[in-house]
């Protein structure tokens, strides 16, 4: 039994003494991936780098990192502007990305908040949760502001995140072999789409009907206190309704409840509020490729659009 | 728990060192540390199943007793057809009476007739098929003589609950089981490694190739439809190899886990894809349940039936191929049904009958023909012919198995055996991930090939290899089953 044992140890432990090292090793190579998980390293990188260091950031979902182009901001308004949308997540992770700004990079002077009808939903899983390996590990803040993800002990034992990570390892060793395929998939975190109109809505409708969004209390209350600390730091926030196409706005049967609630913290904080919910563009479909999203064209225009009203509203002025 | 969660992996090295460092000296302690650790970790699915494992093993042990001391009396019969009808009876409350019911009301529909169907659905305790035939082979065991009754019950407890077998098997036989239990297991260097390396191989099997396989078969079989011939016809191969992973995996696992505590359980798979022809492949599959249907039903009826023949022809066929015919048919049914309270698992069933019986026919005849061509029995293209054709039949057999209707299955055959089948497979999944998975299938199965004279594959590492070359191999599988682990996905046999 005793020679089993020791055997056994021996065994095992190569796993302890190298899994930390593989660990180190294996996130720092994927780290480097610019399409993997939706194409959200890059972002991270750069945001744990300090490196986004922007005049104007644009927060919000998929709905802002398809939507708002920060290249023609930058070539408009002469201002140096990145994009902080994150895909399928609501304003929880959309803080996170604020936090870790404010935590390792300059402050910025404007904030485009985007909003949806979800920006308050409770989710109940982590979309692309592969987007986070390659920073847990050790990572308190990353452990407090992610939810239903991963158990605690991912944070904080080498290895075992990547159990099953199949994808992420055959990314990795892409990466080792062929370092030259890997091309970023997005440009200072902006990904337009080159779509045209497909089914989902009509797919979603039929078998939905309507939908009613749950919106989470803690996460308005998250809300809250974000803009409240904005307004503290001297950030100068704007509230941003991107287009959205009109047959779908009825798809969510608390629309108006939502959309009050955003009227509402527009006029508690004074912060100027483009709704394009009803904008020309929300009624036609060639500019969409589903009803919450603009294809290339359309985000192109809209971007072009959004620049314009800043600057008539005289936002730009004072940055 | 499963064998392939993390409570597994906490439960297991827990119960082995309680067992071997506290008891390693009592065997009434190694046994009931084994006891509590089955209960534990059958209630683990929910806790309330233990009273129908505890009520089957207390009746189970009574009945024994019973059968027993009625020998002299000459009533052991009696006792025999009660325990008999507890046993068989319990199993056909929970694992078919959602089944007679739906069936009852789907016949009475078609006098035009539409009953309700009834809101109470049974639900099937976990393991249930298992562990009521091994108490069945406790009974008849014990009313033919074979093992007496154990007196103590906590060995009867025991084996009918042990841990490493109580949800899936391999069926054992209490003949075999129960001697182990009652005599001091002491620690086996050799045992304790070899059951290690057969769960590591057991892991590696269930959770690379089976549950990636089934990704893609679970795809294909739910939406066959939009498919064509060709992809249906992958789906029934990864099918075919996803359950055979699946079940294989868990069994040795199941008898690696138990090598662990000192005690050998009876093999259940020996490379059935590689069998010559359709009996030769029964041998090899799932082995300890088709020995005790061949043992509890076959060779009874063959027995019964001839006795009763009075002349050696039965309706013009000869009275050796109408017994076998008689006795397969009803055995083939009866497997079939084992499988589950389904119509597909029932044709599947008495498909695989048939093709014994055809085969069986075919044997004398070939015998002439062969000999009259001059071809061996032995000739390489015979045998691989053969075995193509065994391939088949079992390949068309499976998909019976995983539809989940007659009409499914039957619509699944008839796109699947279309023109279609020789066009281009149309794949909508990652390229990377399926090349991927084909490579790890093809290397899991040259690993069976190279290691089929074995018990499991890479059993033959303990005695072929230096100790560098053999870590070398298991550091390799367990960075493959780490990094590779498909979507853990539950075992396919712990439906029945």
């Amino acid at each position: 039994m005793k020679s089993f044992i020791k055997r056994l140890f021996i065994f095992l432990l190569p796993f302890l003494l190298f899994s930390y090292g593989l660990d180190i090793f294996l996130s720092k190579t994927l780290k480097k991936s610019g399409s993997y998980a939706d194409g959200e390293f890059p972002i991270w990188n750069t945001l744990y780098a300090g490196k986004i260091n922007s005049d104007i950031v644009i927060y919000g979902s998929s709905r802002a990192l398809k939507h708002i182009d920060p290249a023609m901001i930058r070539d408009s308004l002469h201002k140096s502007a990145y994009n902080l949308g994150v895909n399928g997540h609501s304003f929880r992770s959309e803080y996170f990305r604020h936090y870790l700004l404010l935590k390792y990079n300059k402050k910025p002077e404007l904030i485009i908040q985007t909003l949806d009808v979800t920006s308050f939903e409770k989710k109940s899983d982590l979309y692309n949760p592969d987007q986070y390996l390659p920073y847990m590990l050790f990572n308190t803040d990353m452990r407090l502001h992610t939810y239903n993800g991963y158990p605690t002990a991912d944070y904080y034992i080498p290895m075992i995140r990547y159990y099953g990570k199949k994808e992420a390892l055959l990314e990795i060793l892409d990466l080792i072999v062929n370092p030259s395929g890997n091309k970023p998939l997005r440009t200072r975190g902006y990904h337009s789409n080159d779509f045209t109109w497909n089914n989902d809505l009509q797919k979603a409708q039929e078998e939905l009907g309507s939908f009613k969004v749950v919106s989470d209390t803690t996460m308005i209350e998250l809300f809250d206190r974000y803009l409240a600390e904005c307004a503290r730091e001297n950030i100068e926030v704007v509230f941003v309704y991107t287009p959205e196409y009109i047959e779908g706005q009825n798809f969510v049967s608390n629309r108006k409840e939502i959309m009050d609630l955003y009227d509402h913290f527009s006029a508690k904080y004074g912060i100027t509020y483009f709704n394009y919910s009803r904008d020309t563009m929300s009624y036609k479909k060639e500019y969409f490729y589903n009803s919450g999203h603009l294809n290339s064209r359309g985000s192109e225009l809209f971007t072009a659009k959004l620049i314009n009203d800043l600057r008539k509203a005289g936002i730009t002025d004072n940055l | 728990m499963l064998f392939n969660s993390i409570s597994f992996g906490i439960f297991l090295p827990i119960v082995f060192c309680i067992y071997w460092i506290l008891a390693r000296k009592s065997t009434e302690l190694q046994n009931n540390i084994l006891l509590v650790a089955s209960y534990f970790f059958y209630g683990w699915w929910d806790w309330r199943l233990l009273f129908l494992l505890l009520f089957i093993s207390v009746a189970n042990y009574l009945s024994g007793i019973k059968i027993e001391k009625a020998q002299v009396s000459g009533r052991s019969r009696l006792w025999l057809a009660i325990g008999l009808i507890i046993n068989i009876g319990t199993l056909g409350v929970f694992k078919y009476f959602n089944f007679f019911i739906d069936s009852f009301v789907d016949l009475v529909s078609l006098t035009g007739y539409h009953l309700p169907r009834s809101s109470v659905r049974i639900v099937l305790p976990l393991g249930i098929s298992f562990y009521i035939f091994l108490s069945l082979s406790y009974i008849i065991d014990i009313y033919k003589k074979k093992i007496p009754a154990d007196r103590n019950i906590l060995n009867v407890l025991l084996t009918l609950s042990f841990f490493p077998i109580v949800l899936a098997g391999p069926i054992q036989r209490p003949a075999t089981l129960l001697p182990q239990l009652t005599v001091q297991r002491h620690f086996d260097y050799s045992e304790v490694t070899d059951g290690l390396r057969q769960i590591l191989w057991g892991l590696f099997v269930k959770i690379v190739i089976a549950d990636n396989l089934a990704f893609y078969a679970d795809d294909i079989f739910r939406n066959f439809s939009v498919y064509n011939g060709s992809m249906l016809f992958l789906g029934a191969v990864l099918y075919s190899i996803q359950i055979y992973a699946d079940f294989s995996g868990y069994s040795d696992i199941a008898i690696g886990t138990a090598k662990l505590f000192g005690i050998k359980l009876m093999r259940n798979f020996a490379y059935p894809y590689f069998a010559r022809d359709i009996v030769e492949f029964w041998k090899r599959w799932h082995i300890s349940l088709t020995s005790w249907f061949r043992d509890y039903i076959f060779l009874p009826l063959s027995f019964s039936v001839s006795f009763k023949l009075k002349s050696d022809r039965m309706m013009y066929i000869k009275s050796d191929i109408f017994i076998y015919i008689v006795a397969s048919s009803v055995t083939w049914f009866l497997t079939g049904m084992w499988h589950g309270a389904n119509y597909t698992f029932l044709v599947w069933g008495l498909m695989h009958g048939l093709f014994l019986i055809v085969y069986r026919l075919q044997v004398k005849p070939r015998k002439k023909l062969f000999r009259k061509l001059g071809i061996s029995n032995s000739n390489r293209i015979v045998i691989l012919l053969e075995s193509f054709v065994t391939l088949t039949v079992v390949l068309i057999a499976w998909v019976f198995f995983r539809s989940d209707s007659l009409g499914a299955a039957t619509d699944y055959l008839g796109i699947m055996l279309s023109k279609s089948l020789f066009s281009m497979p149309v794949f909508t999944y990652s390229r990377k991930m399926l090349l991927v998975t084909v490579l790890l299938t093809m290397m899991f199965l040259i690993i069976e090939w190279f290691g089929r004279e074995e018990q499991y594959a890479i059993a033959g590492l303990k005695t072929k290899y230096p100790a560098m070359m053999r870590w070398a191999v298991y550091y390799c599988l367990i960075l493959v089953t780490f990094f590779f682990a498909g979507s853990g996905q539950k075992f396919i046999y712990f439906q029945f």
